[in-house]
């Protein structure tokens, strides 16, 4: 029977491994906020959320790799190389996850642009119209309109209330149309043909911002393809002539031709994201 | 927001906000002082001016050094309108439309480039590395069979 021998390599990478799936979510979680650029209420509020996803990802990922690579290799190299690649495989996951929350909630607070619209052309105050809406619909903008009115109400202005949840994103169109819709409510000015002019102007945005995330899908897609291509065509090549591969890889020459290869690719990447931006 | 330095459409956005708030004010009956302080309040693009600075002042400033130039006359007009005490809504509910068109205009041309530019880009970063990853090994083999004879 094969004698048991203290692995100390191993048991130090496992200690590691469980001390930094510990400290992981709440690292990741402040790391992808600063990454993101976002400090504002619905960051936090998305992240507080996706707390729970995050440590399963982390214990599950580490878990997983770590035993990959032990059974493969003998050592927990891999896990801990997951470690270090783990970030930037997060923050691309959740900036999908988080655009997507971000453009709901300007889409809510577009919707509830409409529904106050309709509740000032019958005569209801702003107020009582913000109020209503926020009580009625199930939204998430509902969440910080409610949060907002409930400020409103204690007689602090609505941009106070913004500034409080620091809601800068998403929409910031949408944010600054309720500013001065509140603006021009203290002041007495008529708020229905200013809504209605607003929604004009934010409806022209959300198309506009629509057609721009078409074309970068298209233009990302082709990126993605023309990027991937050719590594995958070098896998089929080292599967049916490793030799050869074996040979390009190995020389001192390859080892730089290959690394140029993905310095100009994310070079590329960079100034296609460059070129895709209007604003 | 530094005029000089921030993107042409970018300005133009926050100008266009800054006019929607300005015409809203104006178009009340307040004055452009204070509707000018009043819109500033909601937009980046302009610092709020000193105390002392007269709206005449102001005007004069932005009309020799906004960022973007072909808008620099919105701001002289206004000085001049201001100056005669006329009314001042059209005026600046036109720059208002004047600049949402130009903003549109703006949109369709990046819509219309952007393909383009992007294929360009497409060409120049990717279609040399994939020739690069597809023909090197080959080549470097060819070179490694012909250097042992």
């Amino acid at each position: 029977m094969k004698m048991f021998i203290p692995n100390y390599f191993g048991c130090f990478s496992i200690l590691l491994m469980g001390f930094l799936t510990l400290l992981l979510p709440g690292w990741l979680q402040d790391w992808c906020l600063r990454a993101l650029k976002s400090q504002d209420w619905i960051s936090i509020e998305f992240f507080r959320r996706e707390s729970r996803f995050l440590k399963k990802l982390s214990f599950w990922s580490v878990a997983i790799s770590g035993f990959v690579s032990w059974t493969t290799t003998g050592s927990f190299a891999g896990a801990i190389l997951f470690l270090l690649v783990l970030p930037s495989f997060f923050l691309t996951l959740t900036a999908r996850r988080y655009a997507r929350v971000k453009n709901q909630v300007a889409q809510d607070l577009m919707n509830n642009l409409y529904a106050i619209k309709g509740l000032l052309d019958v005569g209801t105050p702003f107020p009582q119209a913000v109020q209503f809406i926020s009580l009625e619909s199930s939204s998430q903008a509902t969440f910080l309109l409610s949060r907002i009115v409930r400020g409103f109400q204690n007689g602090k202005s609505l941009e106070t209330n913004f500034k409080k949840l620091e809601f800068r994103s998403p929409g910031e169109w949408v944010y600054r149309s309720l500013i001065l819709v509140e603006q021009a409510y203290r002041k007495g000015l008529a708020l229905s043909p200013l809504v209605e002019n607003l929604i004009q102007i934010l409806e022209v945005e959300f198309q506009a911002e629509k057609r721009i995330k078409r074309l970068q899908t298209e233009i990302w897609v082709q990126a993605f393809v023309a990027s991937l291509i050719p590594w995958i065509l070098g896998l089929v090549c080292w599967r049916f002539q490793p030799e050869i591969m074996e040979d390009a890889v190995g020389s001192s020459i390859g080892k730089f031709v290959f690394l140029f290869v993905i310095f100009w690719e994310g070079l590329g990447i960079w100034i296609l994201r460059r070129v895709n931006r209007f604003y | 927001m530094d005029t000089s330095k921030s993107k042409p459409v970018l300005l133009k956005k926050e100008l266009l906000l800054f006019f929607d708030i300005l015409a809203l004010y104006v178009s009340v009956g307040y004055d452009l002082s204070y509707a000018w302080n009043e819109a500033i309040k909601s937009s980046e693009l302009f610092q709020r001016p000193d105390s002392h600075q007269s709206m005449n002042t102001v005007l004069q400033n932005l009309e020799s050094s906004f960022g973007l130039k072909s808008y620099r006359y919105t701001f002289g007009v206004l000085r001049h309108l201001y100056h005669r005490g006329a009314s001042l809504t059209p005026a600046v509910q036109a720059f208002s439309r004047t600049l949402r068109r130009d903003l549109e205009r703006d949109f369709e041309a990046h819509l219309r480039t952007a393909p383009t530019r992007a294929n360009l880009c497409l060409l120049f970063f990717f279609l040399p590395p994939a020739l690069v990853l597809i023909l090197f090994p080959f080549l470097e083999h060819l070179r490694q069979v012909l250097s042992q004879f």
